[in-house]
């Protein structure tokens, strides 16, 4: 069990587990306090990536966010007002197309599916059985 | 420039929409998963809290054996709930004219509803365990199932359901497609200057092929999955074999890479390219 673990978590071959994934092994397996959140939210992602080495990135996703959020707010049929019916068509044809495509429920199910077997398998052990503890955390951090 | 810096945002947004929503603002998973997780979770942490708890050995391992029941019994929840939402993605997709894809989900589809007869009955079981030793065995029961049978097979159908998205999505793309055609060639009868509409209308008819033939690329890699029938057409009872004897064995069949998932995002990057070719030409052809 443990080498398949590790296996999985260190090369990642098969299943490349994500950051996500990783943050909720770790915290699953090892009840590290950190504040509980069900899923990573934009905002999230913005800071992890500003604050990491990528920090163009981080900007162009916050760049990307506050357009949306413009979007939103001001209502895209501003644009409409000189005529754009044609590409507030598209935009909208755009957007439905996004949500049939589920990219993201794709790869939970791959990292959840793993990591609920982890789970078992810790579930499995005798509570003085030999503790993983020390090889995992090397593996992950 | 205006109007350069208006299709601009408005390609930056369906960029925006493309990428980067779908882990955060779409919400990939239902809330009940989510809460389901969250139980996981927490009765994960409860069990890690009595380990350095101070009681005595018979308190600790009642305890332990009520902790971890409840936490195999939120497993079970959180299986099912996903599965559930699996089902859901798979039973809405389209009839397709490809028999070996309708064959392939009916294969699913049977498969999915032996794993909710295996979750009922892994319930009731789990109600009946009584001892710690009895609660370990189940869980490696209930681990074992999932590495033989459930994780492969439920990742095969979340892919075959992903492929056959992208291929919804490929067939209205290839109507914008169309109706673009459409009006490129109104705009050369009316004798207008369309040069730059007409380079950009290929270079995304270029970018859907590369989707296309991506896409099909994956689809072939599904349509492995399905037994070698060449001759009988899938009937109940062949389909019921094939559950027990190909999809769900041990063995997975040879699959070549690359990962299906990644031949998806790339195909789906090559619509986002055509769809953002699609607004230039748009806007191009309204200034006509």
């Amino acid at each position: 069990m443990e080498d398949k673990l590790i296996s999985i978590l260190k090369t990642g071959r098969s299943i490349e587990p994500s950051r996500a994934f990783q943050e909720r092994s770790r915290r699953a397996l090892f009840a590290i306090p950190s504040p509980q959140r069900t899923s990573e939210s934009f905002w999230h992602i913005i800071v992890r990536y500003t604050t990491a080495k990528n920090t163009r990135l981080g900007f162009a996703l916050a760049l990307a966010t506050i357009l949306v959020m413009m979007a939103i707010n001001n209502g895209i049929s501003r644009w409409n007002a000189a005529g754009n019916s044609a590409n507030q068509e598209l935009l909208l044809e755009a957007k439905n197309i996004e949500f049939k495509i589920q990219l993201e429920s794709a790869n939970y199910f791959a990292d959840s599916a793993d990591e609920v077997t982890a789970l078992l398998g810790e579930i499995k052990k005798p509570p003085k059985g030999q503790s993983t503890d020390g090889l995992l955390n090397k593996v992950l951090f | 420039m205006t109007s350069f810096i208006k299709s601009s945002v408005i390609a930056a947004l369906f960029v925006a929409f493309t990428f980067f929503f779908p882990g955060s603002f779409l919400h990939a998973q239902s809330d009940a998963v989510k809460e389901a997780r969250q139980e996981v979770i927490a009765s994960i942490n409860r069990l890690n809290d009595l380990e350095n708890a101070n009681l005595d050995p018979a308190t600790k391992i009642a305890q332990e054996t009520e902790l971890k029941r409840i936490a195999l019994q939120n497993i079970l929840t959180l299986t099912t709930l996903e599965t559930k939402d699996v089902s859901l993605k798979l039973n809405a997709l389209p009839h397709s004219n490809n028999e070996k894809i309708n064959a392939l989900r009916s294969i699913f589809g049977a498969s999915i509803d032996s794993y909710f007869a295996y979750l009922d009955a892994a319930k009731t079981s789990l109600a009946e365990q009584a001892g710690l030793d009895a609660i370990q065995s189940f869980a490696g029961d209930l681990k074992t199932w999932r590495e033989a049978v459930y994780n492969t097979n439920m990742n095969r159908v979340v892919i075959f359901t992903l492929v056959l998205q992208n291929q919804e999505t490929l067939r209205i793309t290839d109507l914008r497609l169309e109706k673009i055609d459409a009006a490129l060639k109104q705009a050369i009868a009316s004798q207008l200057k369309t040069e730059p509409a007409l380079a950009l209308f290929l270079q995304a008819k270029a970018n859907l092929q590369t989707a296309h033939t991506i896409n099909d690329s994956a689809l072939a890699q599904i349509l492995a999955y399905l037994p070698n029938q060449p001759t009988a057409p899938l009937t109940e009872s062949n389909a019921t074999a094939t559950i027990t004897n190909g999809l769900d064995g041990a063995l997975p069949p040879k699959i070549a890479p690359p990962d299906p998932r990644k031949l998806v995002a790339a195909s789906v990057q090559e619509i986002a390219s055509a769809y953002d070719k699609f607004i230039k030409i748009s806007d191009i052809l309204k200034k006509l």
